[in-house]
């Protein structure tokens, strides 16, 4: 559903490499964890798979459609949400939602389903008529969540996307991308609670300045570093 | 480093962005012509206006000495900048202490409501320098070499350049306060916003019709009889504004007992003044900052509202977030509407106030010999569209929200089409009411409407695509306070320039068509060429926007 080929990423004239030839694959059913410390270029990546930033080199596809090549078709199989809710002031949560809805295509009648769905789930259904920049943080975390699946995209790309968000909202979320999985979709979501990525991932991978220093299924990446949790294992990869 | 310099310089760095120039020029030498063409483009445009200012303000020195008071230069400049800025610069005033981002970052730290309010005041003070270097700095050149005052003259003078602006800036920030102090919501906030700008353009048209109720004729004559009715002219001014007669004894008079009483004076308004500022600041500022922040738990429920799931085309939903985003943001409203309303009334108000709209009238039928000088209008139009910020900010006005517009599934070629329509319709609406005074005015013939409707709309789609060009050339993503990506974005400097260029030039090619053609070939060439050439430019644009959407990275 993903797949990441020798992509790499430089600033300052490649004085600084952000993303050093990273490479892997999301398999379709599969929640994937995107771990490592600050500064280490999740969010880079992460902006590189949903086209908000150019890799210098490599190849990303997104359920098999080139990033690069087809950028439109690519968005359309994407819902992504940001590591800080972004999200019009100036429109109301409906219009914003809307908006989203329109420029993604999806019919009145589904778009309707959809959005009270979730806009119910994270209980803001009363809020969405009230501009944007009445909002608290969380509720624009959960904005941005509604509109990044209102038309069903098959890959979630999520920066961490718990931030700001009450423990029964993040619980709930927890629970839609278990169902988005089960359904053979595919959620890349990066975190740095360890505890939920640990619960939560059917696979990890951990990435340091810049470099992806390992990738697997826990019990994978147990085996080579003999650690009993993954906090310790990632306290010692990245230190 | 105390609280309050560290506070300064943060807020200096972030507001002028001199950390990310730094960055971007210095460190990464990124787009390295961007800072040299803005060079070139700043010192051509401060030449010129730097010139002008200094033969006016020769001539307004030359005409006071011959009065025997030549003082007037300064009494007159202090006077205009102290209610020019007032006017003109409460808007940013507000912006720039209420709508910046980074508001709620600074209230967290331990840091005194005062502090902020003067490190916010003095951003608004040094943009004011800015101005003060074209309109004040000649009269006070002009002045001192004309009197041959020498070094205390030149130290004196800069005290009173660097404190003037404290004059018409903190009333207008005390105004700020106090009204922002009373906005229950975000949505008063706005309105009140909007208010002040109504008020400022009411200032405005008063004097204009006030200045033209004056005696008419000769200006000499005319200030010369406001001598010898009232006695001495600077007197006469100082009863409506004190300060700038203050500030001009203190300059003329350097030296003597009354030169240094009014130096006292201004020195002792100007502190009054500032403290009364500070004093509400640290009561109210964050009051009217935080207003309407709290999460109310009412909240009005829309679902069984009619229409609101209708579904619209990509393009209608872009056209609508353009509009929404524009008509809700008052900074950027408010930096469009009084153009398209000010300049169309201070083309009536004269004709109004000295009852000469039978006599423009006629002017109107002797343009039926010189057809061409109905183009006049077209120039005016294209002047105006040409000041409207609204073309080089189209990206710019998004803001850190652009990346939204990278990431939705609607390719950049459709998504400039819909800024450039909308964009267009606004500018030419805003030239429409100078096109409906004149047709009024000027007892325009049908034909001649339509005809400069036609030209007004192909100039605006010109001037809307150069600005989305100079846009595209330098976009401001950065900003934390909605007035720099409009009013302080050195792209609305420059599509004027551009516009006035083309004036130039349209006005080159009318005159030798004058010479060659009757008018309705004219007419017809000129539309011809203007319309391809905002046809060759709006494909430029689209065309450009998928590269251009690529490279942008925030």
């Amino acid at each position: 559903m993903i797949e990441l080929i020798g992509v790499n990423k430089s600033y300052a004239k490649g004085s600084v490499k952000a993303v050093d030839d990273a490479t892997l694959a999301v398999k379709p059913g599969e929640i994937f964890g995107f771990l490592g410390p600050n500064g280490a270029g999740k969010t880079t990546t992460i902006k590189m798979i949903v086209g908000l930033l150019r890799p210098n080199s490599g190849t990303i596809k997104v359920a098999d459609v080139d990033v690069l090549k087809d950028p439109l078709e690519a968005k359309r199989k994407i819902g992504f949400v940001p590591d800080q809710p972004q999200v019009y002031d100036r429109l109301t949560g409906i219009e914003y939602l809307n908006f989203l809805a329109d420029v993604y295509q999806v019919p009145e009648k589904v778009r309707r389903e959809r959005i009270e769905h979730f806009l119910e789930i994270f209980g803001i259904e009363d809020a969405v008529g009230d501009l944007v920049q009445s909002y608290s943080h969380g509720m624009k975390q959960k904005l941005v969540l509604t509109g990044a699946l209102l038309h069903n995209p098959p890959v979630w790309i999520m920066d961490e996307p718990m931030v700001g968000l009450d423990p029964r909202s993040s619980f709930l979320l927890k629970d839609l991308m278990a169902e988005h999985c089960r359904q053979g979709n595919t959620v890349f979501f990066s975190t740095h609670v360890l505890d939920v990525a640990e619960r939560l991932c059917d696979r990890v991978a951990i990435i340091n300045k810049g470099k992806i220093i390992a990738c697997g299924t826990l019990d994978e990446i147990n085996e080579h570093h003999e650690k009993e949790t993954l906090e310790k294992i990632f306290l010692e990869l990245t230190q | 480093m105390t609280p309050f310099i560290a506070l300064l310089k943060v807020i200096f760095r972030n507001y002028f962005g001199i950390s990310a120039m730094k960055q971007k020029y210095l460190v990464e030498k990124k787009e390295l012509w961007q800072p040299i063409l803005a060079v070139i483009g700043i010192g051509i445009g401060f030449f010129f206006i730097f010139s002008f200012a200094m033969l006016f303000s020769t001539a307004l020195y030359n005409a006071g000495k011959m009065l025997g008071e030549p003082g007037i230069v300064l009494v007159l400049s202090f006077l205009a900048v102290a209610f020019i800025t007032f006017i003109f610069d409460i808007g940013t005033t507000i912006s720039t202490f209420y709508f910046a981002k980074d508001n709620s970052l600074l209230a967290a730290l331990p840091l005194k409501p005062l502090q902020v309010v003067a490190a916010r005041f003095s951003v608004v003070m040094v943009n004011q320098y800015l101005g003060q270097l074209v309109s004040l700095l000649p009269p006070l050149i002009v002045f001192g070499i004309g009197e041959g005052l020498g070094i205390p003259y030149i130290i004196l003078a800069a005290v009173i350049f660097l404190l003037f602006p404290v004059l018409p800036l903190a009333p207008a920030a005390i105004l700020a306060i106090v009204m922002m102090s009373r906005a229950g919501s975000k949505r008063l906030k706005d309105i009140f916003t909007i208010l002040t700008y109504v008020i400022m353009i009411g200032f405005v048209l008063g004097i204009q019709f006030f200045m033209q109720k004056l005696p008419q004729g000769d200006e000499l004559a005319s200030i010369e009889s406001v001598i010898q009715t009232h006695g001495a002219l600077l007197t006469e001014i100082g009863g409506s504004f004190p300060p700038a007669v203050w500030a001009a004894k203190a300059l003329a008079m350097a030296g003597t007992a009354e030169g240094l009483i009014n130096l006292g004076l201004f020195l002792v308004l100007t502190l009054i003044l500032i403290a009364f500022m500070l004093y509400l600041g640290e009561r109210y500022f964050y009051r009217g900052v935080f207003a309407g922040e709290e999460v109310r738990k009412k909240h009005r429920i829309v679902n069984n509202r009619k229409g609101i799931w209708k579904a619209s085309s990509p393009f209608k939903a872009l056209l609508l977030r353009e509009h929404r985003l524009f008509i809700r943001t008052p900074v950027f409203l408010m930096n469009v509407l009084p153009v398209a309303i000010i300049v169309p009334l201070c083309c009536m108000l004269p004709l109004i106030a000295q009852g000469s709209l039978t006599e423009f009238g006629q002017l109107g039928g002797s343009l039926a010999e010189y057809p061409y000088l109905k183009l006049i209008i077209l120039a005016i139009m294209t002047f105006v569209a040409g000041t409207l910020p609204l073309s080089p900010s189209t990206l710019s006005r998004e803001g850190r929200f652009f990346s939204l517009s990278q990431l939705i599934p609607v390719s950049p070629r459709q998504q400039v089409k819909a800024k450039f329509w909308y964009t267009l319709a606004v500018n030419f609406l805003c030239t429409l009411p100078i096109l409906i005074v004149c047709a009024v005015l000027l007892h325009l013939a049908w034909l001649d409407i339509l005809l400069i409707t036609f030209l007004g709309i192909a100039v605006a789609a010109v001037i809307t695509s150069l600005g989305i060009l100079i846009d595209f050339a330098r976009p401001y993503f950065d900003w934390e306070d909605p007035q720099r990506a409009v009013k302080n974005n050195l792209n609305v400097l420059f599509i004027m320039l551009i516009a006035l260029i083309f004036i130039a030039i349209m006005g080159a090619i009318s005159v030798g068509l004058y010479f060659i053609a009757p008018w309705w070939l004219g007419y017809s060439i000129l539309l011809l060429l203007v319309s391809a050439s905002s046809a060759l430019l709006y494909l430029w644009i689209l065309t450009v926007a998928e590269k251009k959407y690529r490279q942008y990275e925030l």
